[in-house]
């Protein structure tokens, strides 16, 4: 498989990864801009600028997009995070420059029409409501305000209710023209794709593009909170969190393979304590998400008022205890986890254009698969250890419940039981 | 027992029209299918035994025990401990899970094709030797329980369904949820699990489906060595359940949940399933709900109702015909906030009878046909979800011939034939109409 990359004289850059075999291709727009580079009064711009995506350009209205890609029996997505947005499309070969032409339009001619803007509002306010009946969806969203306290990372992507309904089409074509610049966008595709015929097509449509200098983007710091909210559910929703590596840190694979290891799957330590011996919830995981300049470990379970402090200090025991006693056997297994998840996520056409797309964001290259996996090889036990250890002592843990939560239980209380 | 190919020769390679894998199929002594999917474009393997068996098929009173069993499976046999299976699969790099339906249960691993040996030998394991105590059953009880917590009573729209299904549902054992109902969960033991797993879980009531970088030849060898020497079943019929009568009169729900932020209206009505050798109407109806629901901007129902009118935010239609009994063929719509739902139900009732008077355009189903076959290439590039289907669709009482000319029947499907389908389908005797709000609505007289 070939990845090649070309970066245009405006710093707009084209990444193909060729995949033999196929007969379709996942073809999109990665943009370097998400809800962290909204300033606070522009909270959820980025989020209703994805939304207003397809409905409508100087060229096409909203069914027009929709019948371009249906025709070819295609199909068009979108998505916001808090450090990218991203327009693609999965189409046959033959359409794979369909496919650029109608997102190239999205990105370069949006009409940000009244009345679409207004049905739009509409939905998003309904996808806040939903949000928030969503406990499971929720919780994250709050550890992530106290993690990160009246920060640009800490905010929600949807943004505040009261934001949304004031947003008009300044605010939209505002952020496009603060943050769509030819250095921040990355054509990226994935499939049966010609590179050179994407290079001459972005050359022609974003080549006439002038480069802008990057607003700064508001520095990460994780401080750690807490916030407890009761209300009457059929469960409580216990997250954790601690600060993490941000992913251009070294450690980023150790304590990969450490959350692997502590709830990581079904065989993983919190899964096989929580769960499978004591029958305190169905749902129990550890994930480990990374940032430009910071990064989270997060435990979440859902259970029962009652028994949510038993749940509680069984994580914090296993935490405690991972710093110590943490096997080969653990590791190896959640290295080898890890390594088959990226090696077989390689075989979808769209996971490559965003695996590649994202790299070239944060490396500016695309390192091989061979390379990451030697990297995952070379953690060793002391250094997944020392991942836990750092964790514990050197990062405040931010404690979110949601749900009757019956007992006392705090995050000091966390605190202290991790300390002693 | 549905033999899976109609044909039942002993081993026949099918390329199927459209797509590029080889499908290959034989059956061992015991009764167990085998099915073999090629794709060699990765050395990876999906390796999945399906059982035909599923919460449709449960005795009365012990709803819930088809997906206990699925949780049991995880416990351990004479040669594996309680959840040595997943840090196997785990250490050699694989994933594995399983999956519940009122048709089917089925397990499954994905690994590195070298790596099919040895999950073989687990699967085959566990298939006739699990060991489980009164103790696992009392933990595994408060998993479920948590599960059912989670997934279904902290979630109104899945409680909705349940209801729903109940209603829709006069006798058939689909009217029962996957997860059971939660009193009858708390009294499931030991002997009901035993009992259950001992009569289903035989390589006469099994179908094994591995699909990626292997040959026949290899899996039969494979497959004779580890699942070869179990002991069917004996007398293990094929499935009879309680059938529908018919439905005199429509059922109406208010569903009334103070956590749903979103109200819509639903209507289900009772639908033909894909049966074997009679796929047609089947056909007709899935392209019935494309035409209706299948693009949230060109279809039917988004057209008439969030675009030519603001009647709606949301506007859809929903239809499975991969079943083993009768299915269901749905509608609904999401009405812009503040809309009564008793306008938005008539809002959905004019766009369908305005559209049983117009007709099907021309050019939306060439559109829909020309993504159905796009459609293909994709499943074609997506090895472990063809897996999957195949498995779905043998479970439901289908054979690989039935599947191979599923793509071709959709095609063929014409705008008479859609109408035709829908005249039958919309029968409001059929139906269950549910409101679904924060608080009950009036219905205007």
């Amino acid at each position: 498989m070939t990845v090649q990359l070309h970066t245009l004289s405006n710093g707009f850059r084209i990444v193909t990864e060729q995949m033999p075999g196929l007969a379709s291709a996942s073809v999109g727009i990665w943009v370097n801009a998400g809800a962290r580079n909204e300033r606070i009064e522009q909270n959820g711009i980025a989020h209703f600028l994805e939304h207003m995506a397809f409905k409508g350009t100087e060229r096409r209205n909203a069914l027009e997009i929709a019948e371009a890609i249906e025709d070819v029996g295609g199909f068009i997505n979108a998505y916001t995070s808090r450090e990218m947005t991203a327009y693609y499309a999965r189409v046959l070969e033959q359409d794979v420059p369909l496919a650029f032409d109608v997102i190239s339009d999205i990105l370069l001619n949006p009409a940000f029409d009244p009345n679409e803007i207004e049905i739009e509002r509409g939905v998003i306010l309904q996808e806040i409501g939903q949000a928030l009946d969503t406990p499971d969806d929720v919780i994250f969203d709050w550890l992530q305000e106290d993690a990160y306290p009246d920060q640009a990372l800490g905010r929600t992507i949807l943004g505040p209710e009261e934001r949304i309904r004031a947003f008009g089409k300044e605010d939209l074509s505002g952020f496009v023209k603060e943050h769509y610049g030819p250095e921040r966008m990355i054509l990226s595709a994935a499939g049966a794709v010609d590179h050179d015929q994407l290079v001459r097509l972005a050359e022609a449509t974003f080549g006439h593009l002038t480069s802008r200098s990057a607003p700064t983007v508001e520095q990460a710091s994780y401080k750690g909170g807490e916030r407890i909210v009761q209300k009457d559910l059929e469960q409580v929703h216990f997250a954790l969190g601690f600060e993490g590596p941000n992913y251009r840190d070294p450690d980023i694979y150790a304590a990969q393979i450490y959350t692997g290891a502590l709830g990581g799957g079904m065989s993983s330590r919190l899964f096989q304590e929580v769960r499978e011996k004591r029958g305190l919830c169905y749902t129990i995981f550890a994930q480990t998400g990374a940032f430009d300049d910071s990064g989270m470990t997060t435990i979440y379970a859902g259970t029962s008022g009652e028994e949510v402090g038993d749940l509680a200090d069984i994580t914090i025991s296993e935490l405690k205890r991972s710093v110590d006693d943490m096997t080969a056997a653990e590791v190896d297994r959640a290295r080898a986890q890890m390594k088959a998840g990226m090696l077989m996520g390689l075989e979808s056409a769209s996971n490559r254009a965003e695996r590649i797309a994202r790299m070239v964001a944060i490396w500016g290259r695309v390192p091989t698969p061979a390379e990451v996996v030697q990297k995952i090889d070379s953690v060793t036990v002391a250094d997944v250890r020392r991942v836990a250890e750092d964790m514990l002592s050197k990062s405040a843990p931010t404690l979110a419940l949601y749900g009757p939560v019956g007992q006392n239980l705090t995050r000091a209380k966390i605190e202290a039981g991790l300390k002693h | 027992m549905r033999p899976i190919f109609r044909c039942l020769a002993a081993m026949i390679a099918m390329s199927l029209p459209a797509n590029a894998e080889t499908v290959s199929s034989f059956t061992l002594d015991n009764g167990m299918d085998v099915v073999v999917i090629e794709d060699h474009r990765a050395p990876v393997v999906v390796h999945m035994v399906w059982y035909r068996v599923g919460a449709a098929d449960e005795p009365v009173g012990k709803s819930g025990i088809a997906h206990f069993l699925e949780h049991l499976m995880f416990k351990g046999t004479d040669d594996l401990e309680p959840g040595e299976f997943s840090e196997v699969v785990a250490a050699n790099g694989g994933r594995d899970n399983a999956f519940t339906s009122w048709d089917y249960t089925a397990y499954f691993q994905r690994v590195a094709a070298d790596r099919l040996d040895l999950m073989m030998t687990m699967e085959a394991d566990r298939m006739r030797n699990l060991q489980f105590s009164d103790e696992d059953m009392v933990t595994e009880r408060a998993v479920v329980l948590e599960e059912r917590n989670q997934r279904t009573d902290s979630d109104p729209a899945a409680l909705f369904r349940e209801q729903r299904s109940a209603a829709q549902y006069l006798n058939l054992p689909y009217n029962i949820p996957i997860i059971g109902w939660r009193h009858e969960i708390e009294a499931l033991d030991t002997e009901d699990a035993l009992a259950f797993y001992r009569q289903y879980y035989a390589p006469n009531n099994a179908i094994l489906i591995v699909a990626g970088d292997v040959t026949p030849d290899e899996v039969r060898t494979l497959a004779e060595a580890h699942y070869g020497p179990l002991h069917p079943t004996e007398g293990l019929a094929e499935r009879q359940r309680p059938q529908e009568p018919p439905h005199l009169v429509e059922r109406r729900l208010q569903f009334a949940d103070p956590r749903i932020g979103t109200p819509y209206v639903l209507r289900s009505y009772l639908a033909p399933e894909r049966d074997s050798g009679a796929q047609e109407e089947a056909a007709a109806l899935t392209m019935l709900a494309q035409v209706l629901g299948g693009s949230g901007i060109t279809s039917v129902l988004a057209r008439k109702l969030q675009f030519e009118t603001d009647a709606a935010i949301d506007a859809s239609a929903f239809y499975n015909g991969t079943s083993y009994d009768d299915t269901t063929f749905g509608v609904y719509i999401v009405p812009t906030p503040g809309q009564p739902l008793d306008e938005a139900e008539q809002a959905l009732d004019r766009a369908i009878a305005e559209f049983m008077d117009e007709g099907v355009d021309a050019e939306q189903l060439d559109r829909i046909k020309s993504q159905l076959r796009a459609g293909q290439v994709y499943d074609d590039d997506n090895v472990e979800g063809l897996a999957r289907r195949y498995g779905v669709a043998l479970t439901s009482g289908l054979t690989l011939e039935d599947i191979a000319a599923w793509p071709d029947l959709l095609q063929a499907v014409t705008a008479e034939d859609i109408m035709a389908a829908a005249q039958n389908v919309f029968d409001r005797r059929n139906a269950v109409t549910g409101w679904v709000g924060a608080q009950n609505e009036e219905r205007a007289e």
